[in-house]
């Protein structure tokens, strides 16, 4: 167990705010919709609003079970279960953050095969990504928050300027009849969707590099609303730009939505936009790869740079072996099922289990 | 030393790793349209316009077209390629031309680039043709430096007032759509111009039927909200008045059951009088007017519906309305209803003015 991080390498709660948008808003927002309007077409909205406060509780169990630690998730799992089963489940959590960041890493060079360059080699563009990460999370977290704080400078406004365009072809008749599925089905769809929202989990790992950490809750929680906005409205606005045949044809609806833009200077406004992801990629897998790093070296007292190295390269061999789209595909859907678990059954089991544990200790 | 050793490799391997085809803005000719003919049933002949810039200040650029015949859109643009001085993109490809006789037997084939494609934007304008499209790309109209400037011009700015938008987005939407039909605007080569025709009705990816160009104004009031256009309609003395569209809204209502629907479109139209030769306007003529219109409206509105049902295209989007007002939408069970369906029209007009003349 490592000393708490000192002040000077702490950021101010609000930053929690660009944080939690790092990790919940990044290559989702492109492909999201498909998997849901498959379960409940035009009452796919619905199922957002349904995640995002799912969400909600289940970032503020997090909160409770890290007020009540008052240290990372590490130290938390070494009090409740001791060392070898607390390792174990830190251990898992690192290994499912570092497993996302594999899966961004793909998929984000994935879409410049498909949309830009054909021709593009993985490991290169791999290469490339990872160096920059490797810059950054050597720099240590407070550069990680600069990198999110930028990107969401960058990102958002081009992601809201280009609602702009689809405009005069929206169809507001396509959101009718409300309510047209069963419960269950909303449900199912309320399950894919939670998986775009993850990733908020990385605040077990940063919650201790917060000034008044506490009080930072209430910014994690403008951060999730604003995600959960955001994928709102692109959601609506693709549920009434296409109709549904077409949204399921798509696999990736919002940069097909950005193919309607016409600027005088540009006649293809997706290029652009897509290389300005890149910011949006860097940071998600960033902050997924220092939680990781940072975990490790709690848990073993690993120097971060060296377990940082290693945990590149092995990123950069997975992203290179998963080559085919199916391939691509099974691992976001291995991940959607374990994101789930991560998120409605191992967080509240904590929670609870750190809250009979303290009765019983106060009892007794 | 080994930290110099990795960035050093790093900044070389950056430097000269070429895998990626690059694509010089002078060394491709952009196709600005492409157009298809009917040749047989598998095959047929794209012709592609790719005005060709000479280098030089000042050059007018060169009219060039490519023409081949083959299976697919890809088939026969890597045969126009055998052509061409440079390599064909069609990044900037603005217009996409199909063949009424192509379009009778299908364009699915044609249309599916289109949508799967990244190299094509999604603005990019579409029409059927009425007669050769290899005439109509390649003629030399003295009204424009090149065909497809003249085209692009004719497409974008001059029929986004008389139809509503023909783009591929908006028709893939259709025809991929669950609920409504296609349409796309009819062009023709008329003496030495490029004629607007009318609007091609789809069912599914087939041409089945069209509307004249003055239905098609009509057609355009009662598919969408519209802001131009001028409507002509004879009063009972065989007077002719032509009104001036300022705007125009449509609304339709579905009430009944499934089994039972009932369709009323309500449109109202906000107008001026343009054009009256010998009719003393006041107060009386302008209510005659406004029912006389009204009348008219509703009785052409009809015969378009009746046409639509004898072809059973539903080019209007009825489908789509009744779907978003019903649970439960049986689409199999509508589309047997939908020849039977009773659509009401309701045309409300005001005219606000009559220009800045009160001759009585």
């Amino acid at each position: 167990m490592l000393p708490l991080p000192s002040e000077n390498r702490k950021v101010s709660p609000f930053f929690v705010f660009y944080l939690i948008v790092a990790a919940q808003f990044g290559l989702g927002v492109f492909s999201f919709q498909r998997e849901i309007v498959k379960f409940v077409g035009n009452d796919a909205w619905i199922a957002v609003i349904i995640a995002g406060i799912s969400i909600h509780v289940v970032l503020w169990m997090v909160y409770q079970i890290l007020n009540k630690g008052a240290n990372d998730i590490t130290v938390i799992h070494k009090d409740l279960f001791g060392p070898w089963l607390g390792g174990l489940f830190s251990l898992a959590l690192i290994v499912y953050l570092l497993t996302l960041a594999v899966s961004v890493v793909r998929s984000y060079i994935e879409l410049i095969q498909v949309w830009i360059f054909p021709q593009l080699e993985t490991w290169y563009m791999a290469l490339i990504l990872l160096a920059l990460v490797y810059v950054y999370i050597i720099g240590g977290f407070r550069i990680i928050v600069g990198i999110c704080f930028l990107s969401f400078i960058f990102t958002t406004p081009i992601f809201f300027i280009m609602l702009g365009f689809p405009l005069r072809h929206m169809q507001a008749s396509h959101l009718f009849p409300i309510f047209d599925h069963s419960v269950a089905e909303l449900l199912t769809a309320t399950k894919t969707m939670s998986y775009s929202l993850t990733g908020f989990e990385t605040i077990f790992f940063f919650y201790t590099f917060i000034k008044d950490a506490p009080k930072s809750q209430k910014w994690g929680h403008y951060g999730t609303a604003f995600s959960t906005i955001s994928y709102l409205v692109i959601m609506i606005v693709s549920l009434m730009y296409f109709s549904k045949n077409q949204l399921l044809e798509s696999v990736w609806p919002t940069l097909t939505i950005w193919q309607i833009a016409d600027f005088t200077f540009l006649e293809r406004f997706e290029f652009l936009g897509l290389s300005f992801w890149l910011f949006s990629v860097l940071n998600s897998v960033c902050l997924f790869t220092w939680a990781g790093t940072r975990g490790l070296k709690q848990l073993y007292s690993l120097k971060q740079k060296h377990s940082l190295i290693a945990i590149l390269v092995m990123t950069a061999v997975a992203a290179v072996f998963l080559k085919t789209r199916e391939q691509i595909d099974q691992l976001s859907s291995v991940m959607d099922a374990l994101s789930l678990y991560v998120m409605y059954a191992y967080i509240p089991f904590i929670f609870f289990y750190q809250m009979i544990k303290g009765k019983l200790r106060r009892t007794s | 030393m080994k930290k110099y050793l990795f960035w050093c490799i790093f900044f070389l391997i950056l430097l000269f790793y070429n895998s990626i085809e690059t694509k010089i803005l002078e060394d491709i000719q952009h196709v600005s349209a492409i157009g298809y003919d009917y040749v047989d049933k598998h095959r047929m002949k794209g012709t592609a316009a790719a005005p060709f810039y000479p280098a030089g200040i000042n050059v007018e650029p060169l009219d060039a077209f490519f023409t081949a015949e083959g299976h697919t859109f890809l088939d026969i643009l890597q045969k126009q390629q055998l052509e061409s001085q440079r390599k064909l993109v069609t990044g900037r490809l603005q217009n996409f031309l199909i063949s009424k006789e192509l379009a009778k037997h299908g364009v699915s084939e044609l249309t599916d680039p289109l949508g799967r494609s990244t190299e094509i934007g999604r603005d990019v304008y579409m029409a059927v043709v009425d007669g050769s499209v290899e005439e109509l790309l390649t003629f030399k109209y003295t009204n424009a430096p090149t065909s497809a400037e003249y085209l692009s011009d004719f497409m974008e700015r001059n029929l986004k007032d008389i139809i509503p938008k023909p783009t591929v987005h908006v028709f893939l939407d259709q025809y991929n759509g669950f609920v409504q039909d296609p349409f796309l605007p009819i062009i023709e080569k008329k003496h030495d111009h490029i004629r607007y025709k009318g609007l091609a009705l789809f069912k599914n990816d087939r041409y089945v039927g069209e509307l004249s160009d003055k239905e098609s104004y009509l057609f355009k009031l009662l598919y969408e909200r519209t802001k131009t256009g001028t409507d002509q309609f004879s009063m009972k003395n065989k007077k002719y008045i032509a009104l001036q569209n300022i705007r125009s809204k449509v609304k339709y209502k579905v009430s009944g059951s499934q089994d039972e629907p009932r369709i009323d479109v309500h449109v109202s139209f906000l107008g001026e009088v343009k054009d009256a030769p010998s009719i003393s306007v006041g107060e009386g003529t302008l209510k005659e007017m406004e029912q006389e219109w009204s009348k008219g409206t509703t009785q052409r509105a009809e015969k378009m519906m009746k046409k639509f049902k004898e072809l059973k295209v539903d080019p209007l989007g009825i489908t789509e309305k009744a779907r978003s007002h019903f649970r439960n939408f049986d689409k199999k069970a509508w589309e047997e209803r939908y020849p039977t369906v009773p659509v009401t029209f309701h045309m409300k007009i005001r005219i606000t003015n009559t220009g800045i003349s009160n001759k009585s």
